[in-house]
């Protein structure tokens, strides 16, 4: 094993066998006879992967990619069905939090049971106690039943034993996703602060923010494989894009803003919509955004004979339906003037503040006096919003704050 | 050595755990531990004395030392079976051996056994039975009781992770195996042609010794020591091996 590695992973597979039922002697006669076949599930088909020391490794994918029992192997847990793992210097798995924690025990007796059995003698973990008591910010209750904490003290002191092991490898698994704002940044700043330390971590979480922070490097999980592993900016991005669309695939939204145009549309067809579709400020096709960024639709028709004076309707909406805004030609008295030919129609949002997500346009044209439509297509077109907005919401108003702290005289 | 201080420390704080957690918030605390031998002392002494008599010297002593043994022994194996599959959050800590945990429950049952000592002693001077220089020999048959006891639960703990029937044909085996052992009658009662019975049982040989110490007041016979010591160690051995060629599926089958 390389000295610069922590972790050599080659060719790891891993299969559960699904037994009906349980497991007993009936299954074992039943199957020495050769008549059952346990269904297989193949968790992880094919890893290779080396972490290097101090690196710092998130690990994404969708539920039931493979992440958590990657993890597990990682900690030795389980058996490969195939290929090898080989992991250096020791570990601390925040896995299964304070699961080791018996309710009618003492926070300290639970603590110092933790620490036992992370591998450390008895004089060595009453070392590291006060620390641990300290920073899990339960002192006045660490001689008390576990039992009566709620589920964030017993989950703060179960996260502090676990961190103050001093280890070499960290690996976490979702832990950070609970505990109360404060305390999660103080996790979050200790694993910064391990990381300086040329500790390696890997981290699995859905929370982008949190891998951004601390990992240097993604592997993004699928089904059990790779695919893909890189730099953090890099494949968090394409993991976005990819997510957002597969959330969109089921409601067959035509996800590529210069395909052809979704079936589904009403409308007494004098005109036709021949394409729609997105682009940047420099006219090149795009199907993503950063906030902020302008975006241009082009509405490209034809008219089945003669058409007076049509009106366009662009509406914005986001992945989950809310109307962002609809603009038409009437309400912003611009007119087309009589349509005979084929031709296409630009709207230029000049910059769109919307937030990180998924989005849809539905575009219309109807008749002069909104009477009826020739045309309405809804989620014709859609795009991503990638990239990081530091408040919440729908959209980000350009906005700023100002202190005014009285009379400074 | 610093490995072997952690397993030691962690033992005996697993162990003190597994003991407290019986009897925390319970009022008469440990002494139910005790509660239970003595009813069975209670018991023997009215049916074998009264009722059916055995004529056994020093008969309340006698069963009591064979109960104490008996009953750590037969708590420890039917309770092996259970020792890995309901520890499912310690079998998944990472690096962990696993065969500590089955130690820790035949160390608790063992803990149970030393605290009803005193009992046993008292009613050991009551008969005029004073302690002496053999009880030196008593630490040993600890041992070997522990070592035969332990290597039975490792492969019981470790084979119930598979088949879930191995708890109950235990449980079924331990009653069978209460009654062709000497625990309340006296092994020379029995009929001619059956004393191999006897003989190939272990657990008829160590009750034999702790009474060879505590009744008879005499040193445990050499020969048998001798055998009982290998037999346990290399029950102990084989234990060990299967425990360890399953242990490393234990996470995927709980």
């Amino acid at each position: 094993m390389d000295s610069q590695n922590v972790i050599e992973i080659v060719g790891l597979k891993k299969c559960y066998t699904r037994k009906e039922g349980s497991s007993g002697l009936k299954d074992l006669l039943i199957s020495l006879r050769g008549r059952t076949k346990p269904e297989e599930y193949w968790a992880l088909q094919g890893i290779d992967l080396t972490v290097k020391k101090g690196s710092t490794l998130g690990i994404i994918g969708n539920n039931g990619a493979g992440k958590s029992t990657l993890l597990r192997m990682l900690c030795g847990l389980g058996q490969p069905t195939k290929g090898t793992i080989k992991r250096r210097g020791n570990l601390a798995c925040l896995l299964e939090l304070g699961a080791g924690f018996s309710p009618e025990f003492t926070g300290r007796e639970n603590v110092m049971t933790t620490l036992l059995l992370s591998g450390l003698t008895r004089s060595d973990a009453m070392k590291r106690l006060p620390e641990i008591v300290e920073f899990s910010e339960i002192s006045d209750f660490i001689d008390t039943a576990v039992r009566t904490y709620s589920s964030g003290m017993w989950l703060r002191l179960a996260f502090s034993a676990a961190i103050c092991t001093n280890p070499e490898l960290i690996v976490v698994d979702e832990v950070l996703a609970v505990g109360d704002l404060r305390f999660k940044k103080k996790c979050l700043d200790r694993m910064l602060k391990m990381k300086e330390a040329g500790k390696t971590i890997i981290l699995v979480s859905h929370s982008m923010d949190q891998i951004e922070t601390i990992c240097d490097q993604v592997l993004w999980l699928e089904n059990g494989r790779i695919r893909e592993y890189g730099s953090t900016a890099e494949v968090v991005q394409n993991y976005k894009k990819r997510a957002f669309a597969v959330t969109l695939a089921p409601s067959k939204v035509a996800v590529e803003s210069s395909g052809p145009v979704a079936k589904f549309r009403e409308g007494a067809a004098e005109m036709e919509l021949t394409r729609v579709w997105l682009s940047n400020e420099q006219r090149q096709p795009i199907d993503a955004i950063s906030p902020g960024d302008p975006l241009n639709v082009h509405i490209e028709y034809s008219p089945n004979g003669l058409i007076a004076e049509p009106n366009f309707l662009v509406g914005l909406y986001r992945e989950d339906g809310i109307k962002i805004y609809e603009a038409s030609t009437e309400a912003d008295n611009v007119s087309v003037g009589d349509v005979a030919t084929n031709g296409g129609i630009t709207l230029t949002f000049s910059e769109l503040p919307l937030l990180e997500g998924y989005y849809y346009l539905d575009v219309g044209i109807f008749e002069q006096n909104w009477n009826r439509a020739y045309v309405y297509t809804s989620r014709i077109s859609a795009f991503h919003v990638i990239g990081h907005t530091p408040g919440k919401g729908v959209f980000q108003p350009p906005h700023r704050w100002e202190a005014n702290k009285g009379d400074e005289r | 050595m610093y490995r072997i201080i952690h397993y030691r420390d962690l033992l005996i704080d697993l162990t003190l755990r597994q003991v407290k957690i019986h009897y925390r918030r319970s009022v008469l605390g440990i002494l139910w531990s005790l509660l239970n031998p003595l009813l069975t002392l209670v018991v023997f002494s009215f049916v074998f004395q009264q009722v059916v008599p055995l004529n056994i010297k020093h008969y309340s002593a006698y069963v009591f030392c064979g109960v104490l043994a008996w009953n750590w022994f037969s708590s420890s194996i039917t309770m092996s079976a259970y020792t890995i599959t309901f520890n499912r959050e310690l079998v998944r800590l990472p690096e962990f051996n696993t065969a500590i945990l089955v130690a820790v429950n035949v160390a608790s049952n063992m803990v149970n056994y030393l605290l009803a000592l005193p009992i046993l002693l008292g009613l050991l001077i009551i008969d005029g039975l004073y302690p002496g220089w053999n009880y030196l020999f008593l630490p040993l048959i600890l041992l070997i009781q522990f070592m035969f006891t332990l290597g039975l639960s490792l492969i019981i703990s470790a084979l119930n992770v598979f088949y879930r029937d191995i708890g109950h044909l235990v449980s079924a085996v331990i009653v069978i195996w209460f009654y062709i052992t000497p625990v309340f009658y006296r092994v020379g009662d029995s009929k001619r042609g059956y004393e191999w019975v006897f003989n190939i049982n272990p657990m008829a040989l160590i009750l034999g010794m702790y009474r060879n110490i505590f009744v008879n007041t005499e040193m445990p016979d050499i020969m048998t020591l001798t055998i009982v010591s290998i037999v346990s160690l290399v029950i102990l051995l084989i234990g060990y091996l299967i425990f360890n060629r399953l242990k490393h599926n234990f996470v995927d089958e709980i």
